[in-house]
């Protein structure tokens, strides 16, 4: 085991320096740098009501010392009035803890607070439906107490219960975290959480004994560990200690967002801004923004010259990229099915599974035996489980015209009652409605390998002479295509798993590979309608690709920029990368 | 009518979830709807259990091939919904130690667990482990080196075969691993392949495949494709 | 030879792989020798990701897996779940999947039960359960979490729970570890929590087969990744060598027991991945000699049908 002594020793250093660090002679330590200037906060147009936009002058020592600015927010200001509910509601609950306490002082307290309990619960703050309902039961409970004189003893025991209720229904407020933060700190502290159970797996019950008294009893290296994780504790409690020093007697209790370092462009055009997020739309806030040098020095702030809210508007202008993408390849599917409609011939490439199709029903038909479909193991809230199901209508139309058995167990009820619809419809669309048997489509079980494990015995035993795999698989995949391998069943697969694909590629004689299965449909009707949609995926298909090349050309020619050292060029590059990857692309 | 309600009803559900995406106020509808689904599947539930006696029963009464199986999965589906929803042998909670029902029905030792621990996991495990041997009979019956891509697939093949066990590290252990050729030891070649070509691979089968959802969406949404609701023509 | 191979009965494969597997497991089990591992970068990035994280930091473990895929994910799940109780870190439990539940009152009994007993339920790590809602759950929860978990598994209320006071969301977790072997899982963490949300961090494990599908996202929105057996042994390598002493085998005395090289003897719940990659070696080289040989049948036939 390595020695800590030397690591104890660097780390007393370090810290001594840190507590007793004083500014080298010749530098004015005391001498704080500009702050920036003309700080503008304003709510985010077009958004979820969850940010607000800051921009600020850069401070005019930006070029010489500074190291980053820092973004400060104020603590929702409605904290405290909510500070003062809270207390008003803990005070209730202590009243009634207290046997002594006549019944009017109980009752006015009720009384009291009864509006404000309803007003919270009614607010905009009590979003958490939970939280609104205890309230308002905890409220209807005092109510019925009141009615009720007082003295019934169910009342008693209900509105006993309202008060507790109370404390859990009503969420602590962000100054209230902070302060029992302080708490846990200092209680971690005096415990020595961190300490006692690497003494206890040592010494058993006497750890606190060898701690208190015999510490020389200790091995060093765990002496070590122990004096770095308590250094840690002591830190923690320490600067938490300072920092709730600092804000007390502070009219705005602030916290720090974010750090930030302006780039390139923000320098030269000689401000910067941010986004600060997750806020509260119910709140106001107000700003300040400081820079600090290099020395850790921080500037006076500047703070923005009024409170703003949040604003959620209609629109959530961030998905606005989704929105084209969206409106292109759903228009361009449209626009390709009404070409379709005119009478447009449109050429669709042959795809191997589809086509032999007719083959595996035929070949069914003519060996006596049954063919088998699974629809995936997925519910109907899966696009490709509603893909197997139309594949399942057009194969099942087939097999009713060539009177051949289809079996088609489902791991979905869902699925089972939809499997039965699209059969029973196809039956009827052949003209033999009379064939159909809705007990052929039936439910097994929920749970994959018991599903799987249905299949395979089912398999082996009745040996169906086609099997039909279509929807969403997992691990199931393989043993599935290799039983019916060993049947000698003719076995066409497809999903859009792509982490199935290669055991389906692997075991079935045809496989249809993602898209292919989404175009099965279209394909096996034929109808013109559908085969448009085929052609808009096309459209989809191209906008990617533009994107892709156009993004590659981008990262690459940025990668250029930073090793020819051209850092505007770079940085223009950067900002156009980056909004493909996080705004278009997202 | 059978079909235009729902045909209807998928339609206006669909376009206005899209919408809802992009509206603040409504964002939320989507889980909404979700939750929506759930309650409707857990309700189908009854719709498959049902299905599922009916028919076992049927078999049992008609004495079909493999009527015993159909035995053992009623035996083993009762007892288990009624172990289960009974809650037998669980103790109550601790925080409400009067209430007969308020301990979990997953109580370590209790019935439910011990069918869970005993009975269920081995056999999901051994489904599961059967995975292994259906992997080598499918090695030897279909990887063939037929045609230039089958070898470059069969070369890869051995490559993250080897890679992935220590059998990678020893066979190119010789190769300095902070050296120039510390590129082309076995594990570093193995990584390559999955970073780069395999995710290449990927990335374009999963782009096909989400183009494919959203057509295929679009046109149930649009009633284009109504084959799921039965029948393909109009 | 050649008939015999082309005819080739496939229990004959079934048996051969048994083999494989078996008599490596008995061999360790015996003499206790496993393959040294030598971590990728990948695993690195899931290990630092936990170990750099300061005292106290919240991680919230999803444990989307079931009993089928426990025998590849239940290492990874027991070793993170003792990475971060030895770092200190505040674990909230949570699943996916009906039978995850299990998989986390396993790795609680197994692992922080026993070896980090003073570690306490509520204050230290808390089990908040089974959503059902798949990828649902996962966008309620990124912006409120008491929408869905109003208590955890033992009926406490959310605020009741001292360390979930101060969380609202998923957000406020300091690192996402995520097990996974399917869906929902891993890619739909990614999908609908740190994509949304970049500043979130997730890394994972999975099984094999879904390890191609999540290299996309990696390094920026999955920092780190443990593929199947393989990642779980090296993250299993990398906890075991800054832990060695506290996971160690105890003698009589209390101390920790070492081999006759120096080493700490893990005990055995804690390198069930890096035993396990003893079989998994020889498996793969009955898969490269199958390959090998079906090859050697199918050339063969090929040569007999050009002369006919």
């Amino acid at each position: 085991m390595r020695r800590r002594e030397p690591f104890i020793f660097l780390l007393g250093a370090a810290l001594l320096s840190v507590v007793c660090a004083r500014p080298a002679a010749g530098q004015a330590a005391d001498e704080k740098p500009a702050p920036p200037a003309n700080l503008i906060a304003q709510d985010r147009p077009w958004d979820k009501g969850e940010k607000i936009d800051l921009r600020w002058g850069l401070s005019p020592d930006e070029a010489e010392t500074i190291a980053f600015y820092r973004v400060y927010r104020s603590l929702t200001i409605k904290d405290a009035e909510q500070i003062a509910f809270e207390d008003r509601v803990e005070a209730l609950v202590d009243l009634f803890e207290d046997p002594d306490l006549p019944p009017e002082e109980l009752k006015a307290a009720i009384e009291a607070l009864l509006p404000d309990i309803r007003a919270w619960a009614d607010s905009a703050h009590a979003a958490h439906y939970e939280y609104k309902h205890q309230a308002r039961w905890a409220a209807n409970a005092l109510e019925k107490y009141l009615a009720a004189g007082m003295h019934d003893r169910q009342w008693n025991r209900r509105a006993g219960k309202a008060t507790s209720v109370l404390e859990y229904a009503i969420p602590f407020s962000e100054r209230q975290r902070q302060d029992d933060d302080l708490e846990n700190a200092a209680e971690r502290m005096a415990k020595m959480r961190l300490t006692e159970p690497i003494l206890r797996d040592l010494f058993g019950e006497r750890w606190k004994e060898i701690w208190e008294e015999r510490a020389d009893e200790i091995p060093t290296e765990v002496r070590a560990r122990l004096y770095e994780r308590r250094l840690e504790a002591e830190l923690e409690a320490e600067k938490l200690a300072r920092q709730q020093a600092a804000m007390k007697g502070d009219a705005v209790r602030w916290k720090i967002v974010v750090e930030v370092e302006p780039d390139l462009l923000d320098i030269r055009a000689g401000e910067m801004g941010y986004a600060v997020e997750r806020l509260d739309r119910f709140s106001d806030y107000i700003f300040k923004v400081t820079a600090i040098d290099e020395n850790g020095v921080e500037s006076e702030p500047a703070v923005a010259a009024s409170h703003v809210q949040p604003v959620r508007q209609v629109y959530d202008g961030s998905r606005f990229a989704l929105m084209v993408i969206t409106l292109l390849i759903c228009g361009s599917v449209v626009f390709f099915i009404r070409v379709a409609r005119s009478g447009r011939p449109l050429n669709v490439r042959k795809i191997a599974g589809l086509s032999a199709v007719d083959e595996a029903v035929g070949r069914a038909t003519e060996m006596g035996r049954s063919i088998l479909f699974v629809a995936g193991i997925q519910d109907m809230n899966d696009i490709q489980t509603i893909a197997g199901i139309t594949v399942l209508s057009r194969v099942s139309k087939l097999a009713a015209e060539y009177d051949a058995k289809i079996e088609v167990p489902t791991a979905r009820s869902l699925v089972m009652t939809a499997a039965r619809e699209a059969v029973q419809a196809s039956y009827l669309s052949a003209g033999r409605p009379d064939a159909f048997n809705q007990d052929n489509i039936y439910y097994v079980t929920d749970e994959q390998f018991g599903f799987v494990a249905y299949l395979q015995g089912m398999m082996v035993r009745e040996k169906p002479a086609a099997c039909f795999y279509m929807g969403t698989f997992f691990a199931e995949s393989l043993i599935l295509a290799e039983t019916g391998n060993s049947i000698g069943a003719i076995q066409i697969a497809g999903t859009a798993m792509p982490a199935q694909l290669p055991f389906f590629v692997a075991a079935c004689d045809y496989t249809l590979i993602g898209e292919e299965f989404f175009a099965a449909s279209a394909y096996l009707s034929g109808e013109p309608d559908q085969l448009g949609s085929l052609k808009g995926q096309d459209v989809g298909k191209l906008i990617v690709g533009i994107i892709v090349v156009i993004g590659v050309l981008l990262a690459t020619a940025l990668s250029i920029a930073i090793l020819a050292n051209r850092p505007v060029a770079a940085a223009y590059l950067e900002a156009i990368v980056e909004f493909i990857r996080k705004v278009v692309l997202t | 009518m059978k079909r235009t309600i729902p045909l209807f009803i998928t339609a206006i559900g669909g376009f206005v979830l899209i919408a809802a995406v992009f509206s603040g106020y409504t964002q939320s509808w989507g889980e909404v709807a979700a939750i929506w689904f759930d309650v409707l599947a857990a309700i189908a539930f009854l719709l498959g259990g049902g299905n599922l006696m009916k028919i076992h029963l049927r078999k049992i009464s008609d004495r079909a091939a493999g009527w015993a199986y159909s035995v053992v999965t009623l035996v083993a589906f009762l007892a288990t919904l009624i172990i289960g929803l009974g809650k037998i042998g669980v103790n109550p909670a601790e925080q409400f130690p009067d209430k007969v029902f308020s301990g979990s029905y997953r109580e370590v030792g209790g019935p439910f667990w011990l069918i869970y621990e005993y009975a269920f996991k081995p056999l999901t495990a051994t489904m599961f482990a059967m995975l292994a041997f259906y992997v080598a009979s499918a090695a030897f019956r279909a990887f063939r080196a037929k045609n230039f891509e089958a070898i470059l697939l069969l070369g890869t093949a051995f490559i993250i075969l080897l890679g992935r066990t220590y059998a990678g590290v020893w066979v190119t252990g010789f190769l300095d691993p902070d050296g120039p050729l510390s590129g082309l030891r076995l594990e570093n070649v193995t990584v390559t392949i999955m970073k780069v070509f395999n995710t290449a691979g990927n990335r374009a089968i999963m782009i096909g495949i989400a183009l494919g959802i959203a057509s295929t969406s679009l046109k149930v949404l649009l009633g284009v494709d109504r084959s799921y609701l039965g029948g393909g023509e109009g | 030879m050649y008939e015999f191979l082309r005819d080739l009965d496939r229990r004959w494969i079934f048996l051969m792989m048994f083999l494989c597997v078996a008599v490596p497991i008995i061999v360790i089990g015996i003499t206790g020798k496993t393959f040294p591992e030598e971590p990728t970068d990948l695993v690195r990035a899931v290990f630092d990701s936990i170990e750099d994280l300061p005292r106290g930091s919240k991680v919230l473990l999803s444990y989307d897996y079931d009993p089928a895929s426990e025998g590849e994910l239940a290492p990874m799940a027991t070793m993170f779940a003792y990475h971060c109780a030895a770092r200190g870190h505040k674990m909230y439990f949570m699943a996916l999947w009906p039978v995850g539940p299990q998989m986390v009152d396993d790795t609680i009994e197994n692992i922080l039960k026993r070896d980090f007993s003073h570690l306490e339920y509520g204050k230290d790590y808390v089990n908040l359960g089974y959503k059902s809602g798949y990828e649902g759950v996962i966008k309620v929860i990124i912006t409120d979490f008491t929408e869905l978990y109003s208590t955890d598994t033992r009926g406490t209320p959310w605020s009741a729970i001292p360390m979930c006071e101060d969380v609202e969301s998923v957000q406020d977790m300091d690192l996402i570890v995520n097990v996974s072997a399917g869906y929902p899982g891993t890619k739909e963490w990614v999908q609908y929590a740190v994509t949304p949300y970049p500043k979130l961090r997730i890394v994972a494990g999975c099984t094999g087969v879904q390890a191609p599908l999540l290299y996309p996202y990696i390094p920026e929105q999955l920092h780190g990744l443990l593929g199947a057996i393989k990642g779980a042994a090296e993250y299993e390598a990398l906890v075991t060598a800054r832990y060695g002493a506290e996971m160690a085998q105890r003698d009589a005395e209390g101390n920790p027991l070492t081999d006759d090289e120096g080493r700490y003897v893990i005990r055995g719940k804690y390198t069930e991945g890096i035993r396990r990659m003893g079989p998994q070696l020889v498996a793969h080289l009955l898969m490269i000699l199958l390959i090998i040989l079906g090859n050697i049948v199918f050339f063969i036939e090929r040569r007999k049908e050009r002369r006919r």
